[in-house]
């Protein structure tokens, strides 16, 4: 059911073979949400990490409105009672996977509005995520969340001296990291605009105070209030037009740095400083590289493998690390 | 539909286009550079501050910065307090297109000045030309001179070698001598001698003594090199005072708006000399400051890092770093997978929060 989803999902966000980006012709026209004529207005609200700082952004934004939040796992889990509350909703805010369940579940197309995941790798290219044989996350104080170069290093064998020595601009560039921002860009907009929700002015302020991100898909509070503020918009109720911050709640969450070469070509300032998840402390590199060493020697070697990671890449590091380590 | 002159623009013509739809970082003004810089060009800096960061990333890339006066045999950190290797040779910073003209004419036709030496309080002496090279100044006038000739014959090197003169405009006022209208880089009292109404004046160059002394500049340098080709810039960096009884912004604007008229008019007048827009990328609206330190006035990493991107990317084969289409489809095709992996995630932030 949940790969159907997913291939329902690509179906939306990947483009027609051949093309650079999704036809924008081919972009659905924008339901509006129906107004309620009498009594509060409800709001049923299904996003991802970020669902707690969207309810308030709307619940600010919108003093009269309802909202019942929870996260896509939870409505996927629970389906029965997430078509339950998609009926009960006035409007019902989903993911293009949720959408698509609820869809074809019955649910009124014209009460959705899509908001996509945010998700945006230019400042962290070099995170990835690592599936067990049985394919749950491998997760070590920072979530689920992994360096590639360690983690390459470490199947390659490396040390962790070694592998701290990898972290440089020749490495990023023969792993095509430099290029991860505008792909990323093209992406995400793109994701965005598939949905009828367009943010690429609000895209280019975020990119003018640097990196607005604490992992791929954790952004900074100010992106997501923004974005909140458009979903705000196409709510049929009375808006404050407010510009309160929100606590950043993600932020107690992992964070990864976008290393100084990443951020210096991308018009920010970058470190080697790591912060775990719900700790206010700091790691080196070395100590980060140390701690994933520990994670990953749990494992049979190869046992490991990354998402989403072409299989050119391991081969442009296997042949930059060959030889060097007198290997 | 109606045709008009704007109808076969480039987007790089269209502010919407160029600048409203671009990312800050992103924002690269240069379209048609007319030289390539290779790794065995001999590339020769001069100019004021701004200069020093193109020399050093050229460095670092690599490139052939071109030296003759680098201090060989000295410690790094020595090499560094005296200033070699900041620019190609020691010559301080030449704010002015008069000060380097000047020099010029120094080098390369001997010319003569009135003032050769200025005596600081320590009782130590400067040159005048370049009074902050040598941090611990010379014993007499004498020395002034000798270190002054030794430095002339590896200027000569870099206006008859260089095979790129990477020149960077910095300022129009200027402090010179009555006696023989010879510009200093800093007004006298200021890191040696003493201020003398009498003998020293303060002069605002206009644009046209600017392009002329510019014109006059590189017809010279032509004459001894003729292969050379000039990449000319306009320093961002604001004035940091003013002598005229206004406003240093306005001043400021003044200053720059000068010598970016007489880079362009230098740059349409030959196709060996190139006008690189560092100054725009640097001040231009779309970045809004985000390029300067807290005192507005320093450029930050932030801001060199882009001129520098743009520079790297305009004149030499090396890394422009777009993104070709194949890699723009694959990272595209799984941008969905990528995007979805947040079902997962909350599952494990869920595991780390509880």
């Amino acid at each position: 059911m949940r790969e159907r989803l997913l291939q329902r999902v690509k179906g939306v966000l990947r483009p027609v073979a051949g093309m650079l980006k999704p036809d924008r012709r081919s972009v659905r026209s924008v339901p509006q949400a129906r107004p309620r004529e009498s009594g509060s207005y409800n709001v049923l609200l299904v996003s991802n990490c970020a669902t707690s700082i969207y309810e308030t952004v709307l619940k600010r934004l919108c003093p009269t409105i309802r909202v019942t939040a929870y996260d896509d796992r939870t409505a996927q889990q629970g389906h029965a009672q997430f078509l339950k509350d998609c009926a009960e909703n006035d409007s019902v805010i989903l993911t293009p996977l949720r959408r698509d369940a609820a869809v074809q579940d019955g649910v009124d197309e014209n009460k959705i509005i899509m908001l996509p995941p945010f998700y945006f790798t230019g400042y962290h290219p070099d995170t990835v995520y690592l599936a067990k044989p049985d394919r749950t996350s491998v997760t070590t104080r920072f979530g689920a969340y992994h360096s590639s170069i360690c983690f390459l290093a470490h199947q390659a064998g490396l040390g962790i001296a070694d592998t701290v020595s990898l972290f440089t601009e020749d490495v990023y560039r023969e792993l095509e990291y430099f290029t991860a921002w505008q792909t990323g860009r093209d992406n995400l907009l793109g994701a965005f605009s598939d949905a009828g929700m367009p943010i690429d002015p609000l895209f280019r302020n975020w990119a003018r105070q640097g990196c607005f991100m604490h992992t791929v898909n954790h952004p900074h509070a100010h992106v997501l209030v923004d974005i909140g503020r458009l979903v705000a918009a196409r709510l049929p109720v009375e808006r404050r037009d407010v510009g309160l911050p929100v606590a950043d709640k993600l932020a107690h969450g992992p964070s990864f740095p976008c290393y100084p070469e990443i951020a210096e070509a991308n018009g920010a300032r970058g470190s080697y400083y790591f912060k775990p998840a719900l700790l206010d402390e700091l790691m080196t590199l070395t100590e980060f590289v140390t701690m994933c060493y520990e994670t990953y020697s749990e494992f049979p070697h190869g046992s490991l493998i990354m998402r989403n990671w072409p299989p050119r890449k391991t081969k442009a590091f296997e042949a930059l690390i060959l030889g060097r380590f007198g290997g | 539909m109606a045709d008009n002159p704007y109808a076969s623009g480039q987007d790089y013509q269209f502010w919407r286009r160029a600048v409203s739809r671009t990312e800050a970082h992103l924002v690269d003004p240069v379209t048609h550079p007319k030289f390539t810089l290779t790794r065995t060009d001999r590339i020769a800096t001069a100019g004021s501050c701004f200069a020093q960061h193109i020399s050093r990333r050229l460095d670092a890339l690599g490139f052939n910065y071109f030296v003759p006066e680098a201090g060989d045999g000295l410690e790094p950190e020595e090499r560094a307090r005296r200033q070699y290797g900041v620019f190609s040779a020691r010559y301080g910073n030449l704010y002015t297109v008069h000060q380097l003209n000047q020099l010029f004419r120094e080098a390369m036709h001997g010319e003569r000045k009135h003032e050769t030496a200025w005596q600081r309080e320590d009782g130590r002496y400067v040159d005048p030309y370049r009074p902050t090279v040598a941090p611990a100044g010379y014993a007499s006038p004498g020395e002034v001179a000798e270190a002054r000739a030794e430095h002339l014959g590896h200027v000569r090197q870099v206006f008859a070698e260089a095979d790129i003169f990477v020149f960077t405009l910095g300022l129009t006022e200027a402090w010179r001598s009555r006696e023989d209208g010879a510009v200093f880089p800093l007004a006298p009292g200021v890191a040696g001698g003493v201020f003398d109404e009498a003998r020293h004046a303060f002069h605002n160059y206009t644009i046209d003594e600017t392009r002329a002394e510019l014109a006059a500049f590189l017809d010279g340098l032509w004459t001894v090199n003729p292969g050379v080709r000039v990449l000319l810039t306009v320093s961002p960096v604001p004035l940091i005072a003013t002598f005229e009884d206004r406003h240093v912004l306005v001043s400021t604007t003044y200053s720059k708006s000068v010598l970016r008229v007489a880079a362009q008019a230098a740059c349409d007048g030959s196709d060996r000399v190139d006008y690189f827009p560092s100054y725009e990328i640097i001040t231009g609206s779309p970045t809004g400051g985000m390029y300067f330190e807290e005192d507005s006035r320093e450029v930050n990493s932030i801001g060199v890092a882009h001129a520098m991107r743009s520079f790297v990317a305009a004149y030499t084969e090396e890394g422009d770093g777009r993104t070709d289409m194949a890699l723009r489809r694959e990272e595209s095709e799984a941008y969905g997978d990528a995007a979805s992996i947040v079902c997962d995630e909350e599952e494990v932030d869920r595991s780390v929060s509880s």
